[in-house]
């Protein structure tokens, strides 16, 4: 029906357009749909596919498969992945196509498609990369001199096929390379962040550490001078309120020392169920009555060994936090527990700075559909003394945090503006680092002291050891101060039969503590020693277990705090002399 | 129908309960003649109504949809600038015939601003023997249709037969023109594939007269250079070169409608692309897509040879089944009716003739489209332009 006088001419036409067709885009799926358009749209040919060596796809390592990466219309392609040697893309080495007609007994096990029962079918080679299928119903689309007229063309295809396999290698790699590097790059972003965590606790600790020693000085002044006013005077008043705000001082350094992970831990096993509930019945008052609490509390998950009093600070600051996101509206917090398998990837959306590994946690959750926060404030909740609350000191959440990693434990948030926030805590539920659990000492009702036992108290700080020696001289003790470690020694040394008690600061500039206690242990065992520091007593404690560490006291202390633990130290050492065997005794 | 389902048994009842010599065809296009005839209609649950309506009674829609949807009626169509009805063609009136089908029609809306489409075409039976067909529907001034029948050939290739019309109304204004139970749409097309088997066949009888010409730069349907000059200006010579008078955005049609371009096809016709529009820059806009680098030529139309192979493609068709036909559409080019003026009566009475003298009891109808859709499955279905495509539908 074509009226063209010129055969060459309309060759010439076909091979222009599919000339132009190639090149077009460096992607292989369009490079193919370019090409097998056109000569689809052109000649009578009802099925295109192109098929490469699987090695040379990204993704492919076998020299010995081919895959079909193109195929017009897609609907009749079916097999994906032949051998190379499967009868459909079978061609001797020097060949540049063979055909086969469905007529061919042949014909069918050369068909890897569907609907492809009748007609013609050629097999072109593309190269060293792979093969073009033909199929068409009229055998002379595909005769000797139509696919001979083809063969730069399709030679050209190659080129351009070849050029779009380098190129998808290159953007993999390039991706690749990409990825990895915003992969380095949040790694460092988050160890960053764990580090300025890190800095920040080591100075909210330093902080609270020097505090501690202030607030002893504060307190056991006030509290000598209060004793030594009759209560009628107009100062005494006065002296109740530097003691009730030095109390409040102590009670944010605790918060400090919680977010330093340095805050003291007395834990035991504890129902997280029990828990939550025991706190909502506190809080129901201070909750807005406009909220609704669900609770979806599993039953039967195993205990978990936590500090109560910690867990109960933690557990008061999520719920209030949960009420003031919902304000004034209505809204619902939800308080659930269970257990969950974390895998390494969870472990990637937790906040940073724990340092916990993939593994079972049981949990407890609290989550409201309050206002709900964006990422940079998100990122931001736990940072110390970062608030978004008017008068908020911004220490609730890092304590949290603190505390929670203090317990081996992790926290997750979940939020988003205007829907709500989701906090899980995560605690370990075996083989995971959780406090050991210690027994506070014990400590009874103390009187002032009638044995004048000699009392050698050490600390770096001149008001804390003015305190001290002031509060024992009035509990009725001879007290020497020695100020700092190197002064604790000559005075032990010289005097040690005369004395009966040393109170030891942990944290002292020139001799530590700790080497005071081992160098006065390496002379007398039986000489008791109570260390002194407002770090965890938990962490102090389980450095000297099998040193026969005597006891601790908790900067900053109070007078009575101070007498009792002296006089249950000294009443120890009694209790000792009078068990020791009369041979040894003598 | 040649495989089981319900729709089939259905489907003959309604043939044997209907005489096919009644007119499908309703002169008034009054929303309640048509509801009317639709309620008259045996119809069965799984059964769709197509509804090809004439440009006139274009407003008429939201009422047809909301009395149709209250009647629980499924439905598709599309508006056109004419009918045929046997050996006549409207410009008014509606054709309404209830058809079998497996799955509900689908809408796709074509994107206005780039090559995209939301929707997907419908579900053919895989376990069918043999090709059933669907019938495609589009909006004619949508854009990347060459890429919706792209999308319809990669999806079905030759598990259908493909026959369809561009839809609009003479004028080429841009006004929703696509029909369903949803709504009416701009920019959208309805594809439809009913359980029924057919032959589809294309023929235009234009022949070359001048080229080769190479489309050297193109943006979908515009041609903005041919042989590497402005493509206004070398069309313009062509045509001076026949005689025709100087081209101008007022007389484009009337200067050009004689000597549309041809696309070469291995052994078929060219595919026949018809200038609509001539640009104020000098580009031809032309009803459907060119590719850039396509060889082009001029060609021209003799009433004769065109009115002569509509008969052929009738012939063509009808001797490609085995069956004798239910069905008999058209879809004939708008702008080859205006082109033949008084000579398209023949084209019909030589369809008609050929219709008759193959023994079938089919009387033909269908529409004046703006660009044909066919395919018998193993080609790329194209969207022609001034081409005459015939589908005989079977069971």
């Amino acid at each position: 029906m074509n009226n063209s006088s010129y055969p060459i001419a309309r060759d010439i036409q076909l091979l222009y357009e599919l000339s132009l067709s190639l090149g077009r885009t460096l992607e292989l799926d369009s490079c193919c749909n370019d090409f097998l358009s056109v000569l689809l749209a052109r000649k009578n040919i009802s099925y295109a596919a192109v098929w490469i060596q699987g090695h040379l796809l990204l993704g492919g390592e076998s020299p010995d498969e081919a895959r079909l990466v193109f195929a017009l219309p897609r609907a009749r392609a079916c097999e994906t992945s032949l051998p190379v040697s499967h009868p459909a893309l079978g061609l001797h080495q020097e060949q540049f196509y063979r055909r086969i007609s469905w007529e061919d007994p042949r014909y069918q096990s050369q068909i890897c498609e569907r609907s492809l029962e009748k007609g013609t079918l050629a097999v072109l080679r593309l190269g060293d990369l792979g093969w073009l299928r033909l199929l068409s119903l009229d055998s002379s689309s595909l005769s000797d001199r139509e696919l001979l007229k083809l063969r730069n063309v399709v030679e050209k295809f190659t080129t351009t096929i070849q050029a779009a396999l380098l190129h998808q290698r290159i953007v993999h790699e390039i991706s690749e390379r990409k990825r990895s590097e915003e992969e380095r790059a949040y790694l460092e972003r988050q160890v960053q962040h764990a580090q300025k965590l890190e800095s920040l606790g080591v100075l909210a600790g330093g902080i609270a550490h020097d505090f501690n020693n202030l607030l002893v000085g504060i307190l056991g002044n006030a509290e000598i001078a209060l004793s030594l006013l009759p209560g009628s005077m107009p100062a005494a008043e006065s002296i109740h309120s530097i003691i009730n705000a030095s109390e409040k001082a102590a009670g944010l350094c605790r918060q400090m020392l919680a977010y330093s992970g340095k805050a003291s831990y007395v834990v035991r096993p504890m129902d997280l169920g029990d828990m939550l509930l025991e706190i909502l019945a506190l809080m129901k008052v201070a909750i807005s009555k406009k909220i609704t609490i669900q609770d979806r509390l599993e039953t039967g998950i195993p205990q978990v060994s936590v500090d109560a009093t910690q867990m109960h600070q933690v557990t008061m600051n999520l719920i209030t936090n949960a009420s003031e996101a919902i304000g004034d509206r209505a809204g619902t917090i939800t308080l659930s527990t269970g257990m969950l398998e974390l895998s390494t990837e969870d472990l990637a959306h937790l906040q940073p700075g724990t340092d916990i590994s993939a593994g079972t946690y049981e949990y407890f959750e609290i989550s409201d559909d309050g206002c709900g926060m964006d990422g940079e404030t998100c990122s931001k909740i736990f940072d110390p003394f970062y608030s978004t609350k008017f008068t908020g000191r911004g220490l609730g959440l890092a304590a949290v945090l603190g505390i929670v990693r203090g317990h081996g434990g992790a926290i997750g948030v979940e939020s988003r503006p205007e829907e709500g926030t989701t906090i899980r805590v995560f605690l370990p539920v075996k083989d995971g680092k959780r406090p050991t659990e210690q027994e506070p000492l014990a400590v009874g009702v103390t009187e002032p002291s009638e044995s004048k036992a000699t009392i050698l108290v050490v600390d770096d700080e001149e008001i804390v050891l003015g305190v001290a020696k002031a509060i024992l001289q009035r509990g009725g003790y001879e007290v020497l101060g020695a100020l700092g470690g190197t002064q604790a020694l000559d005075f032990f040394h010289r005097d040690q039969s005369r004395i009966n008690l040393l109170i030891v600061d942990l944290t002292m500039p020139d001799i530590s503590g700790y080497d005071v206690f081992t160098r006065i242990r390496e002379v007398r065992q039986d000489i008791p020693i109570l260390l002194c520091s407002g770090y965890d007593e938990h962490d102090t404690m389980r450095k000297f277990t099998g040193h026969n560490l005597t006891g601790f006291i908790h900067k900053p202390y109070s007078a009575r705090q101070l007498l009792d633990k002296t006089r249950a130290a000294l009443d120890m050492q009694d209790e000792n002399i009078r068990e020791r065997p009369q041979s040894l005794g003598d | 129908m040649v495989y089981s389902g319900n729709a089939s048994v259905k489907y003959l009842a309604y043939l044997v309960k209907r005489n096919l010599e009644d007119p499908m065809y309703l002169p008034s296009g009054e929303l309640g003649d048509i509801v009317h005839f639709i309620e008259s209609s045996p119809l069965g649950p799984s059964d769709q109504v197509m509804i090809l309506l004439s440009e006139e009674c274009q407003s008429r829609i939201p009422a047809l949809i909301e009395a149709l949807n209250a009647r629980s009626i499924g439905f598709f169509g599309a508006v056109f600038p004419g009918l045929i009805e046997g050996r006549n063609h409207h410009r008014s009136g509606a054709i309404v015939q209830v058809l079998p089908f497996d799955h509900p029609p689908e809408l796709i809306h074509l994107d206005p601003t780039d090559e995209t489409w939301r929707g997907s075409p419908p579900d053919v039976p895989e376990t069918s023997p043999s090709p059933v067909t669907i019938c495609v529907f589009v909006d004619c001034l949508a854009h990347n249709i060459s890429g919706l029948l792209s999308m319809l050939f990669n999806r079905y290739a030759n598990s259908v037969h493909y026959f369809g019309a561009g839809a609009g109304n003479g004028e080429l204004r841009k006004e929703p023109s696509i029909f369903t139970n949803e709504g009416v749409f701009q920019n959208a097309a309805v594809v439809a594939a009913t359980s029924l088997g057919a032959a589809v066949r294309v023929r235009h009888g234009w022949k070359r007269s001048t080229g080769p010409f190479v489309a050297t730069r193109t943006h979908k349907n515009r041609i903005q250079e041919l042989n590497w000059e402005k493509a206004g200006l070398v069309y313009q010579r062509i045509l001076q070169r026949d005689m025709a008078p100087p081209i101008s955005q007022d007389n484009f049609f009337h200067a050009t409608k004689e000597h549309p371009f041809g696309i070469e096809k291995e052994g078929q016709e060219d595919v026949v692309r018809d200038p609509i529009q001539i640009t104020d820059n000098g580009e031809l806009v032309c009803l459907s897509d060119v590719p850039e680098n396509s060889v082009l030529h001029v060609l021209h139309g003799d009433h004769d040879s065109l009115v002569n192979a509509a008969g052929e493609a009738v012939d063509a068709c009808g001797a490609a089944i085995a069956t004798k036909p239910n069905i008999c559409l058209i879809s004939d080019c708008y702008s080859r009716a205006l082109m033949l003026d008084n000579d398209f009566s023949k084209e019909l009475n030589v369809v008609a003739d050929r219709i008759e003298k193959a023994g079938y009891s089919c009387s033909p109808e269908g529409v004046l489209a703006l660009g044909e859709i066919a395919s018998d499955g193993e080609q790329l279905p194209e969207f022609f332009n001034k081409t005459f495509v015939v589908a005989l539908l079977h069971e």
